[in-house]
């Protein structure tokens, strides 16, 4: 085993340096602000948990906790499954490989906003392409900005059309590793396309389906931009998610007690769904290689 | 041709920025002195673009200052405004605040005036709106310059009212719905023309409505009476606007600007914008039917009308000075520049509201902008749509919540109006 010395130590600290600086002493900052009752113009006073106790009786904050569950794992769940099925497609090869990759991955280089403001136009009651063709075929309107399951679910289709790239790449990497021998073998045995695909590529890619499945979840749980330039939460606060609770609280009411309250209550609840497949990448994953 | 080695990298990449710094001057810009703003984009576009030019120009140059200025959105503005204030120092030498935003609470984060005010006076002080100085005043103490007023006028594209036979625009509230019932239509073209827009993320247009029909949102005296007739007539109206498809129907997502641009594409037919917006209205860049847009005042109810009653809401932006800035007697002088009558005047020309009354009597502003005398009127007679304190977020966001609700038809008017009653009264302050 190499030698863990003082050069070592040295060459690590300003990289963890970095860290406490930038993520540890903030947080530590933001998690003693939700302790006390602070706004602009007055210095902090502590009051316990009485921020907790407000966002918790807070039906705006249920509601946004459950819009927040609901649509990630709609994205993530989607994301995943849209990306093992493209991810197939390409193991099983493609016409133009390279060309139709760049296209996959292509959503993944455009800005949030300027995703969302083309859907937003693109579905415009009022002069929106897209919507005006569905309207063409007899289709059914997506009234984005009206109702709020419509809304949630086009903030689910763009997040993951957004993010998609991340997921594809981790499980097509994941799939072309899978040896090829053991289909071969599979084959061989009788074995058909299920059972092949059950007891060979799954257990293959497990790993990197969790690894994908971590950071969707801890990334998607910061969901704002999307809802924030669609539709702001609206219409009367019925597609609010976490983050833009949080906004409000910290920025609009410039209440910084609760905005630092929810704040590390989403910290808990994403550290807690994280921990569960974090827990399952550990015993299914990474321990048989240790 | 060789590859350079890293010695050989980072000897060039030294030797470059030695040079460099060597050859470094001090520039005559780093020798003036910087002056941090914080305000919207429109204070920075009226003070220096516009038919009357930069009219900062001989003051920064006189003062050997350059002034940053930092433009954010409504929100953005006073989340920076106030985090800036309340460090140890601050390069911030003027803060513009808008009306509601100056409350009590805030206050003591600024300068005190008065001490400026008795060693170098703005000219004519009297003739600056002294309800608007009164807003950003403190315990007897003025703690800001009035610099912008928006006050709201009704705005019609014309072209659509000769298209449906309409000889002249509503005249009170009263014929608003039968007027937006007519111009919900489908132009030749395929444009879908839709009677009405509003600022449905704002409460502004609603309580217009409602002022119109005899009620109110919040009294002076801070009594929220939204469950009143008045404002449950207002959002009767909305209601049935929306129901009939006169209003566009993403109307709760559109934006101020979704708004504007739908003005100027031909899907609105008539809204309420603050005066200056005509300019962009009928801007023959970016409006379709430049030149067609008109304005006249709010609408008013039947009786306000043969009262001769102005319905008009305002609202408007003061120059603060935050007590940690570095260049407080720099600013001092800033704000008096900006506050001549010369400057009020041409900041006017470019496209302000003036907040001294002289301003609507200058000729030059009479000739160049074709509105004044009647913003003058409304002036006169606007109103804050809410007074300040310090939940004020809290009650436009509710405010908008209820009207929402109301008008997606989510829930009648009746429950939406106590609900903003019932939700509301326990954030104003106890007079």
């Amino acid at each position: 085993m190499r030698k863990f010395g003082l050069p070592q130590f040295a060459m690590l600290l300003p990289t963890q340096g970095l860290l406490v600086a930038i993520i540890a002493v903030p947080s530590a900052y933001v998690l003693w602000l939700s302790f006390n009752e602070s706004s602009y113009g007055s210095a902090p006073s502590f009051v316990g948990f009485a921020n907790y106790e407000a966002i918790w009786n807070d039906r705006y904050f249920w509601r946004a906790l459950v819009n927040t569950l609901v649509v990630i794992n709609i994205i993530v769940y989607g994301e995943l499954l849209l990306a093992f099925l493209i991810a197939a497609v390409f193991v099983k090869g493609v016409p133009f490989r390279r060309l139709m990759l760049a296209v996959v991955l292509m959503p993944y280089a455009i800005s949030e906003v300027v995703a969302v403001v083309i859907w937003k136009y693109l579905l415009d009651p009022n002069v929106g392409s897209l919507a005006k063709a569905m309207a063409g075929l007899g289709l059914p309107e997506i009234a984005w900005a009206t109702n709020p399951t419509h809304g949630l679910g086009l903030v689910s289709l763009i997040s993951i059309w957004l993010h998609l790239p991340f997921t594809f790449i981790l499980i097509y990497a994941a799939m072309l590793s899978v040896p090829r021998e053991l289909y071969e073998s599979a084959r061989i045995d009788g074995a058909g396309g299920w059972q092949s695909f059950r007891h060979i590529t799954l257990p293959g890619i497990m790993p990197a389906v969790f690894v994908a499945l971590i950071f969707r979840y801890i990334l998607a749980f910061r969901l704002f931009s999307e809802v924030w330039l669609l539709t702001s939460g609206g219409p009367a606060r019925t597609t609010e998610v976490l983050a833009i609770y949080l906004y409000k609280q910290s920025f609009t009411y410039a209440s910084f007690g609760k905005g630092a309250a929810t704040g590390w209550v989403m910290v808990m609840v994403s550290g807690l769904i994280a921990a569960v497949y974090v827990h399952l990448l550990y015993r299914r994953g990474f321990r048989r290689d240790a | 041709m060789s590859r350079l080695d890293r010695r050989q990298f980072v000897a060039g990449a030294l030797a470059g920025t030695s040079v460099a710094a060597l050859g470094a001057r001090p520039s005559r810009a780093q020798s003036r002195t910087k002056l941090t703003i914080i305000s919207h984009r429109v204070h920075q576009q009226t003070a220096t673009e516009g038919p009357a030019g930069d009219v900062t120009k001989p003051w920064t140059d006189k003062a050997n200052a350059t002034l940053e200025w930092v433009t954010l959105d409504l929100n953005a503005i006073h989340d920076r405004v106030f985090r800036e204030a309340g460090l140890s120092a601050s390069d911030v030498a003027v803060s513009f605040v808008l009306n509601t935003r100056a409350v009590p609470e805030v206050m003591g984060m600024f300068e005190s005036l008065e001490p400026y005010m008795a060693k170098a006076p703005i000219e004519d002080f009297g003739d600056i709106s002294q309800g608007m100085v009164g807003a950003f005043s403190n315990r007897g103490a003025r703690l800001g310059v009035p610099f912008r007023h928006a006050v709201n006028a009704f705005h019609y594209n014309e072209t659509f009212l000769k298209e449906r036979g309409l000889d002249r625009p509503p005249q009170v509230v009263e014929e608003l719905l039968d007027y937006a019932r007519k111009l919900t239509y489908t132009r030749p073209d395929g444009t879908r023309v839709h009677g009405w827009g509003f600022q449905a993320d704002n409460y502004s247009d609603v309580v217009k409505l409602a002022r119109a029909s005899g009620g109110d949102f919040i009294t002076d005296d801070y009594k929220c009476v939204a469950d009143q007739p008045g404002m449950i007539k207002a959002l009767g109206l909305i209601r049935t606007m929306y129901s009939e498809g006169l209003i566009p129907k993403n109307i709760t997502a559109m934006k101020q600007n979704d708004l504007i641009t739908a003005m100027q594409t031909g899907q609105v037919a008539m809204t309420y914008f603050p005066f200056g917006r005509t300019v962009l209205f009928n801007d023959p860049k970016s409006s379709k039917f430049p030149g067609a847009f008109k304005l006249g005042l709010p609408l008013v109810g039947r009786e306000q009308l043969a009262k001769g009653e102005v319905i008009a809401t305002a609202e408007f932006w003061g120059m603060m000075i935050p007590k940690n800035s570095r260049h407080k007697d720099l600013a001092w002088e800033l704000i008096r520049e900006l506050s001549t009558k010369e400057n009020t005047v041409k900041t006017a020309i470019n496209g302000n509201g003036p907040i001294r009354s002289s301003a609507y009597a200058d000729p030059r502003l009479m000739e160049k902008v074709s509105y004044a005398a009647l913003e003058a009127k409304a002036l006169k007679a606007a109103r804050v749509p809410m007074p300040a304190f310090t939940k004020a977020a809290e009650a436009k966001d509710i405010f908008v919540e209820e009207m929402q609700a109301a008008l997606l038809g989510l829930q009648t008017p009746e429950v939406s109006g106590r609900n903003m009653t019932r939700r509301i009264q326990p954030l104003l302050p106890t007079t």
